[in-house]
Formats: C-alpha cells, structure tokens, sequence
C-alpha cells in the first residue's frame, strides 16, 4: 500500500489523540503543555499532507509556519505562567491550583 | 523506498509520543519529545516541506523543548513522589481518547478524497471533493505565481535569471515570496503577536523586588 494522504492523517490523528489523552490525565503542568505541543504538531502534519496530496499546495505550508509561530509563543508565556504557578502554590498539579490570588 | 522510509519516520514520531504522554518521569517525557520531534521533521521533508522541516527542528528541538526543559528543572522537586491519578480519570480520559480516534478514522476513511465529476465536455475527471465548492480566497489552491512575479518585477526590477535556479530551490523562495505578498498582513501581525508573548512572557516571569531592593535601586538612582 503506497503511502498516501490518509496515511499522514493517521499519525497526526494518533498525535492528537495522544496530546489530548495527555492534556486529560497527566498531573504535572509541563506535561499537559507537551500535550499541548503534541496536538500542534499533529495540526501541522495535516497542513502538510493537505498541501502535498490535496491540492492546497504550498498555502498548506504557510498556515503551518504560522502555527509553529503561534506554539513557541504560546510555550513562552505558558512557561511563564507554571513558573509562577509554581512559586504561589509550590506545586505543579493543576487540580491544586484553584484560586486566583492568595 | 519511500514508504520504508515514511514508516520508519512515523513509528519514530508515534513511540516517542507514547513515551510522552505515558512516562512516569516528566524528563523522560521531555526526552521522548525531542525524537517525536525529529520524526516529524523527517515526514515534513517526506511530503516536500523542506523549509519547514528546519523550521521545526530550529524552533521546536531548539527554542520550545529547551523552554519546556527548563521549565521541569525548575519546577520538580527531587525526591518527591509523583502524585498518581485516580484510576477513574485515567478510564474517562482513555475512553475519550479512543472514540475520538474512532470519530477521525471513520472520517479520513469514510471519506473519498477525490471523486469523478463530469465536465462541460461530458468527459468524466477526478476531481478533489473540496475543490468542487467555490473555494475560499484564502485556500486558493493555485496560488496565481505568475501574478506574484509580476508584482515583485515591478517593484524590485527582473530577477537574475541565473541566479534564480529554480527546482533545486525547494519550497524556501516561494515561502519568501508569499510572506511577502499573498500573507504579508498575518506575517506582521503574528510579528507583533510574537514580540507581543515575549515582553509579556518576561513580565510575568520576572521576580517582583522586594521593598528593601526597591529602596536600593531609589537610592542609586
């Protein structure tokens, strides 16, 4: 079976189940933000695999720069945010973390 | 050869992600990441995305993964356990796993990519299921390239022809060229939305002083 679009779609299909499985049980923030990255990632395989076999060309490969753009911004102030999670509430678990100010 | 190659890159990217999300050890998790990474860096260059195969790998291996390695040294405490979950999230969180993935199979497979459609002539195409709705402007798919070069003639003078090798290139030149005409408005936008994250990221990061060194920093100045 040569390779194909679906075949792209597939391994970003089980990326993005694997980010949101890990957005839904892991305990720790930064693990949840690997999740985060994990769904990105599988979006941007889709963009690929649509601008080589659909017909999309190479504007596929355009929104896919934007979403990496998007995912370092995002990781930067998230990172941020767990750090100073972190310093309030000295843990990482985001059942703990339940309040907005002290 | 290709689909070796394609397996070999996708069972990469796929262990490295279950090693991810099911490790134990948040830098284990952190580790795996780096190979899920590459591998998709590897199927970007397998489907002729060769600019954004280094993208990927400057910007994720080199600037987000770093970013998250710091983040885990800085926050885990050694020697603490981890605190395992309850069992019953971990069912919910599978379940909803699972029939999402089922959801998405039966809609990549239950959906033909191309179909048969007769044109004016009467004579029978495969045509993209997509493209046969009138397609929004910005999914256009043949990005007029000969509007671009005329547009970028007029403005910079006729290229060196010479110089401009094309084929060997790769996707490089076009991705320039469209950033510069066609998405020159997200371009700068997502610039200011970048610039935007890191002087916010810095803000809330940055450690409040204490007023014995606020007192200090009023007296230097």
């Amino acid at each position: 079976m040569t390779v194909g679009l679906n075949h792209f779609l597939v391994i970003g299909a089980i990326l993005f189940v694997l980010g949101i499985f890990a957005m839904l049980y892991r305990r720790n923030v930064i693990a949840v933000l690997m999740g985060v990255e994990l769904i990105l990632n599988a979006a941007n395989i889709n963009f690929i695999a649509f601008s080589r076999y659909g017909g999309v060309n190479i504007s596929g490969q355009m929104a896919a720069i934007f979403v990496i753009v998007i995912a370092a911004g995002e990781a930067a102030v998230a990172l941020a945010i767990v750090l100073n999670i972190y310093k309030n509430f000295k843990s990482v678990n985001p059942s703990e973390v339940d309040s907005l100010r002290d | 050869m290709f689909d070796i190659i394609f397996y070999i890159f996708g069972a990469i990217t796929i262990g490295g992600a279950f090693v991810t999300v099911f490790a134990k050890d948040i830098v284990y998790a952190a580790f795996a990441l780096l190979f899920t990474f590459f591998g998709i860096a590897g199927l970007f260059v397998m489907a002729n995305a060769d600019f954004l195969a280094v993208t990927q790998l400057l910007v994720y291996v080199g600037g987000i993964l770093i970013l998250l390695l710091f983040g885990v040294m800085l926050t885990s405490r050694i020697g603490t356990v981890d605190i395992r979950v309850s069992s019953g999230s971990k069912w919910a969180a599978g379940i909803l796993a699972i029939g999402l993935f089922g959801i998405l199979m039966a809609a990549f497979f239950g959906t033909a990519a191309t179909h048969t459609e007769k044109d004016k002539a009467g004579k029978s195409k495969e045509v993209f299921s997509w493209a046969s709705h009138s397609t929004p402007p910005w999914m256009n798919s043949q990005w007029n390239k000969n509007a671009t070069d005329e547009v970028l003639k007029t403005k910079f003078g006729a290229p060196d022809e010479k110089k401009t090798n094309e084929g060997s290139s790769g996707t490089a030149v076009e991705i320039g060229k469209l950033f510069l005409t066609d998405f020159l408005l997200p371009f700068e936008v997502i610039s200011v939305l970048i610039l935007v994250s890191l002087i916010g990221a810095t803000m809330i990061a940055r450690k409040e002083p204490t007023p014995e060194e606020e007192a200090i920093a009023e007296s230097v100045s």
